[in-house]
């Protein structure tokens, strides 16, 4: 009996061992990136601190970028002025755009305001320290790096992604909205996060 | 009674090494069913370029097709983004970006059902301010509850914004 107990437990490691050799020699898929959690965050406004907690009941669109951004930024954040200009004033009210500096070494919050009062009055620029910046960034899934080459000074550019991130009423981010996208779609994204859209609304 | 009471001694220890290749074979076998489904790559046909044309895999189960218009492949504009699959039950099916040689952030837009094997979504990578850079966009399809991911590189070029 103790005989055919240790066989079977040796016919059990055999098949064990097999499944796990195979599993071990499958090949291993690429590495991707984790998908980024969103989530509550603390920043300075040129107004005094912000928490994204304090817009809740609001539909946040997030954007990371910098003052001195050759083009990116400012075409993004003129396709979200054109698009807070296509909603009406009650859904305007409910709709805050968040411009969060990925270069902590030149945007002043002062800087910061005059830039942002450009585009549009909606538009709370905020900055922190670049701990604070990379934890946000983190979370959102956000990458952005001084790009390597020769540099006169102070004139420094920054890679960075694009896509304006869109929170929910709730505080759950729901979209990515890419570069380049028509103020037209940036619109429809918005309201159907405010529960606006037409089309839903006879649904 | 024990084996070795009818069988010559020798007989004994081959049925034990049969026995256990048999279940070793069987542990092999059915290894995918009894562990948790993993990625599986895809490697696409030798010579595929995404700025000329699609991008083909083949495998037992089907074949798996990404492409990307316009081409040559824009920076910072939006592009479609089409997936043509045999693969059976197909759940999902995402193309995910990421720069080679660099950590570009989060980038993977799902695609929806657009006909009978085809997905289709938009996407968008980003410029990068120190020229051309190496891209990673790979196709992730949830078949059967099985992630089959098929991988594709590609340079971006800065001045490419059609």
């Amino acid at each position: 009996m103790k005989r055919a107990s240790w066989l079977a437990a040796m016919l059990l490691l055999t098949a064990a061992l097999a499944a796990g050799l195979r599993f071990w020699l499958a090949p291993a898929g690429p590495e991707l990136a984790t998908p980024p959690t969103g989530g509550d965050f603390r920043l300075q406004s040129p107004v005094g601190p912000y928490a994204l907690a304090d817009s809740r009941g609001k539909v946040v669109l997030l954007y990371f970028g910098y003052t001195y951004c050759p083009d990116i930024c400012p075409t993004s954040l003129q396709t979200v002025a054109q698009a807070l200009d296509g909603l009406s004033a009650d859904e305007r009210a409910r709709v805050q755009v968040l411009f969060v500096s990925v270069d902590p070494e030149r945007d002043t919050l002062e800087r910061l305001r005059d830039y942002a009062a450009f585009f549009a009055p909606e538009i709370l620029p905020l900055g922190g320290t670049p701990q604070e910046i990379a934890a946000v960034a983190q979370r959102y899934g956000v990458y952005y790096a001084r790009a390597s080459g020769p540099e006169a000074g102070n004139s420094y550019v920054i890679d960075h992604g694009a896509f304006v991130y869109l929170v929910a009423p709730d505080g759950r981010l729901v979209a990515s909205l890419p570069h380049g996208i028509e103020p037209g779609r940036m619109i429809e994204e918005i309201r159907q996060r405010l529960g606006t859209n037409p089309e839903r609304k006879s649904s | 009674m024990s084996l070795r009471s009818f069988l010559p001694s020798y007989s004994a220890e081959l049925l034990i090494v049969a026995a256990m290749l048999a279940v070793g074979w069987l542990g092999w076998w059915l290894s995918p069913l009894l562990l948790p489904a993993s990625d599986r790559q895809l490697q696409p046909l030798a010579g595929c370029d995404l700025h000329r044309g699609a991008c083909v895999a083949e495998t037992d189960a089907g074949r798996v097709e990404l492409a990307i218009q316009p081409r040559p492949v824009p920076v910072a504009r939006p592009f479609r983004i089409e997936v043509r699959t045999s693969l059976p039950d197909v759940r999902s099916v995402e193309v995910d970006f990421a720069g080679e040689t660099m950590n570009m952030g989060y980038n993977r837009p799902r695609l929806a059902a657009a006909g009978p094997g085809l997905w289709a979504g938009e996407g968008t990578i980003p410029v990068c301010v120190t020229g051309p850079m190496l891209w990673r966009a790979t196709a992730l399809i949830d078949s059967g509850g099985r992630r089959l991911a098929m991988p594709v590189l590609f340079h971006s070029d800065p001045e490419v914004r059609r």
